[in-house]
């Protein structure tokens, strides 16, 4: 078979984490090629290496590219040799008319005139070639997303790519536009273009691969042949899961009390992008006292919308539906009011929406419930530093003083930080986005046993992973949420990487 | 929802229109004479030459320059120096364009290379250039005979060269925003910074050549303010940033950058003239005029605002 590419024993590390370890893959001449694994397996990674994102020496390995060996040191540099990459979120610029984001960078004309004429012909070809009927002055922003990805791929093949990176393409689009998508990939791929393609839509992928790649934490598992379009899907979801739960979750004395601690219905959230809809329709779920809730949806099922959105409409999205604690029917307007009524966020990036780096832990461990700590609108500096030291040592946090700097703390000492100030405000329900991401596993027990302590002594807790182990680990029931729809709930003893996948799946063929 | 559209397209228009009107009227007819219409445009000349650089680094990304008023009174101030100790007028010229580069490729460099903000940049540099200038002047107003210097910058003798460097200026801002390659960069740069540089654009290069652009419209526009009155004295300019920085505001240039059109522009210092000329006919004093310029700025931006808000309500 011809190779076009092989990527040869390609690891990458960030810091401590290993995202790629010894993965290899190969691309054939005119095949679209799909990439599977759950969040965080490493496939963006690997095609930021391809697409020059990450350039040479940043990771170890080969890239091997029609037989030579090829080094990119930019984007730029991976263009010249044929390879365009279309992220996950489109680099349109907004304001722009479709002619004007084409050929951006590489105007028609000379260094001081653009010649209009040339541009809207060209720019009109490539339209036609992907099938877009608009006018090429029209701004960006006037279209929708299904056509924006087509803009991005004329704006590729006007750079005369080869290899087309597709990351993630439908996330954003509807069947109708998908449909159009893959019809047009058909047609690239008749006219000998290569295409790889990465999504979490399985029946996609099935559909339409030529071949299928799979890759888990940061390994390839294996390349199933797909020429036939009839690749076993649960052989695939395997592949992707993988291992088994063992024991790194703490076992927990479950108490769960009949009463419900939260109870959401009929939440609906508008869209950011597209004026007029909904990102969230129709939500309801509930917490009891003492059980812990997974939340489980893929990166842009609208996770961590649903909980900003509850929290006090914090993303600024205008939503509706009726939200309980403890029986108390409350209207939260601002995360203040939320605060007050007992809910706490501890938000999914705690570098940039969790803590105030250069600020001391104590600094820090009081934030959200300074009222706690302040008398006549002053703070009591020695209140503070007995909460800070009781703290320190009842969260285990390995600081040389609570008067340390927040930054130079470890991750995993860092989200301990983050969970003792919510801790600190008396939260009887606890939101946890992402709370273990990117520390180690030791880090992880130890805020496994602080959330377990907590729903053991009456608290409540809504749990948002990624990690599908983590979410069967720690949850007593599980929500599916899958284009911004709550696709099904599982009990304990319903858990399995198949029934999440297929409540996914259902969420994709639903729209 | 009609009378909202409407408004929305041509809000510029209808404010201009309203208040010609209102200070028409104020001003019994006055403002319409012919030698006050000519002599609005000879007065606010500075704010087109301005408002046309001004817009140029706003469009990069919503970088503005506190510093130009201060840099016209400080290039005005070493010409008049230099040709009062009997420097050639054209070698005069020569050097104050030269400092006007020398500024804006200093700001430039700052903002672009190290992505300080500019505000803070042009904040600092226009307390420096205040205080050079007024060292240089030495609390002294300075004249000039230079007879090169008047017939290209006075108003006058013989051909309106004034109205040419007007001319000038603005062209170079349609052509920049409207026709240059370059163009597409600062928009691409002020509508989506990571995209830009992701398209190959070299930030540093455009934001170098916005401020000296700039650098050299302050120039220029030291030269026909001084040029006009024959004088520089060390109030000088004390205003001219915020009304170049209004008329692109008010001339709907998006504060972030990215948006906006040179027609815009032009129809917002012709509204800053209007504003200016017509309280200078009430014979109301600078003081005021300040007041009533800040609270049209902060109207302009907020009924922008207003008009096009989306459904998005951020807290």
């Amino acid at each position: 078979m011809d190779e076009l590419l092989v990527m040869k024993n390609i690891s990458k590390d960030f810091s401590s984490t290993r995202a790629l370890d010894n993965v290899c893959f190969s691309v054939e001449k005119g095949e679209i090629h799909g990439l599977v694994g759950e969040n965080g397996a490493g496939k963006t990674t690997l095609m930021n290496i391809l697409s020059g994102n990450y350039p040479y020496g940043t990771y170890e390995g080969e890239l091997i590219l029609k037989g030579k060996k090829c080094r990119f040191s930019s984007p730029k540099d991976s263009e010249r040799n044929g390879i365009a990459i279309i992220h996950q979120e489109l680099s349109l610029i907004q304001g722009m008319s479709i002619a004007d984001n084409l050929f951006l960078g590489n105007e028609k004309g000379n260094s001081f005139f653009v010649d209009r004429q040339k541009t809207m012909e060209e720019a009109r070809r490539l339209m036609a070639l992907v099938g877009l009927d608009e006018t090429p002055e029209t701004p960006v922003e006037d279209i929708g997303a299904g056509k924006q990805q087509l803009v991005e791929i004329a704006k590729a093949l006007s750079k005369d790519a080869e290899i087309l990176i597709l990351d993630e393409p439908t996330s954003s689009l509807g069947k109708e536009h998908s449909e159009a998508l893959f019809r047009l990939m058909a047609d690239l791929k008749a006219e000998g273009k290569t295409m790889i393609i990465i999504s979490h839509k399985l029946d996609e992928i099935i559909s339409n691969a030529d071949r299928i790649t799979i890759l888990r934490d940061g390994k390839s598992v294996e390349t199933i042949d797909n020429r036939n379009k009839d690749a076993d899907e649960s052989r695939i979801v395997r592949d992707m899961v993988g291992r088994d739960i063992n024991d790194l979750y703490p076992k927990r004395n479950s108490s769960i009390s009949e009463e419900l601690a939260l109870k959401v219905e009929h939440l609906n959230v508008q869209s950011r992008r597209r004026k007029g809809e909904l990102s969230l329709s129709d939500i309801s779920f509930d917490i009891h006292k003492g059980e812990v809730v997974g939340l489980y949806g893929l990166m842009a099922s609208g996770r961590s919308k649903l909980v900003k959105s509850l929290f006090g409409k914090s993303n600024g999205l205008l939503s509706k539906g009726s939200v309980e604690i403890y029986g108390k029917s409350v209207d939260l307007k601002t995360p203040r009011q939320a605060i007050d009524e007992g809910l706490a966020y501890v938000a999914e990036d705690r570098m940039r929406t969790g803590l105030s780096l250069d600020r001391s832990i104590r600094e820090n461990m009081t934030l959200p419930g300074l009222k706690k700590v302040t008398i006549k609108g002053l703070i009591d500096k020695k209140k503070e530093k007995t909460v800070a030291g009781d703290n320190l040592d009842s969260f285990h946090i390995k600081a040389s003083s609570y008067e340390q700097d927040v930054r130079e703390l470890s991750g995993g000492n860092q989200q301990k930080v983050l969970l003792s100030q919510w801790f600190y405000t008396d939260p009887k329900v606890l939101i946890l986005d992402e709370p273990t991401r990117g520390i180690d596993i030791g880090a992880k027990y130890e805020i496994y046993s602080i959330i377990n302590e907590y729903v053991s002594s009456g608290g409540a807790v809504l749990l948002i992973s990624s990690d599908m182990n983590e979410i069967f680990g720690m949850s007593d029931r599980i929500y599916v949420l899958a284009e911004g729809n709550i696709t099904g709930e599982l009990r304990k003893e319903e858990f399995s990487a198949d029934k999440v996948m297929n409540l996914i799946l259902k969420g994709g063929k639903h729209q | 929802m009609k009378i909202r559209e409407f408004l929305r397209n041509n809000y510029l228009f209808v404010a201009f229109v309203l208040i010609t009107i209102l200070f028409g009227v104020l001003s019994e007819g006055k403002l319409f004479y012919a030698g006050n219409i000519l002599n609005l445009f000879q007065q606010n000349m500075y704010v087109f030459i301005l408002a046309s650089g001004m817009f140029i680094c706003i469009l990069t990304g919503g970088n503005t320059d506190l510093s130009c008023g201060s840099a016209v009174c400080l290039i005005g101030a070493i010409a008049f120096r230099m040709m009062e100790n009997g420097t050639d007028g054209a070698v005069a010229i020569l050097v104050m364009l030269m400092i006007g580069i020398i500024i804006g490729a200093i700001h430039g460099y700052l903002i672009g290379r190290f992505r300080l903000p500019s505000i803070i940049v042009t904040l600092a540099s226009m307390s420096i250039i205040r205080g050079i200038a007024n060292l240089i002047l030495g609390g002294y107003t300075l004249s000039v005979d230079d007879e090169i210097y008047l017939k290209l910058f006075g108003i006058s003798k013989g051909f309106p060269f004034y109205f040419v460097f007007v001319l000038l200026s603005v062209m170079a801002a349609v052509y920049i925003s409207e026709f240059a390659p370059l163009g597409k960069h600062i928009y691409a740069l002020g509508g989506n910074r990571h995209s830009a540089r992701t398209s190959g654009i070299n930030e540093i290069k455009i934001i170098m050549f916005a401020y000296i652009f700039m650098g050299i419209l302050t120039a220029i526009a030291a030269g026909v303010v001084t040029g006009r009155m024959g004088i520089v004295g060390p109030g000088l300019g004390e205003t001219y940033a915020m009304d170049a920085i209004a008329a692109c505001f008010i001339g709907g240039v998006s504060v972030s950058g990215g948006k906006g059109k040179i027609s815009g522009v032009i129809m917002g210092a012709l509204l800053m003239g209007v504003i200016n000329q017509g309280m200078s006919i009430q014979g109301l004093s600078v003081n005021y005029q300040n007041v009533i310029k800040g609270i049209i700025l902060v109207l302009a931006v907020l009924s922008g605002y207003l008009l096009n808000r989306e459904g998005d309500k951020r807290l």
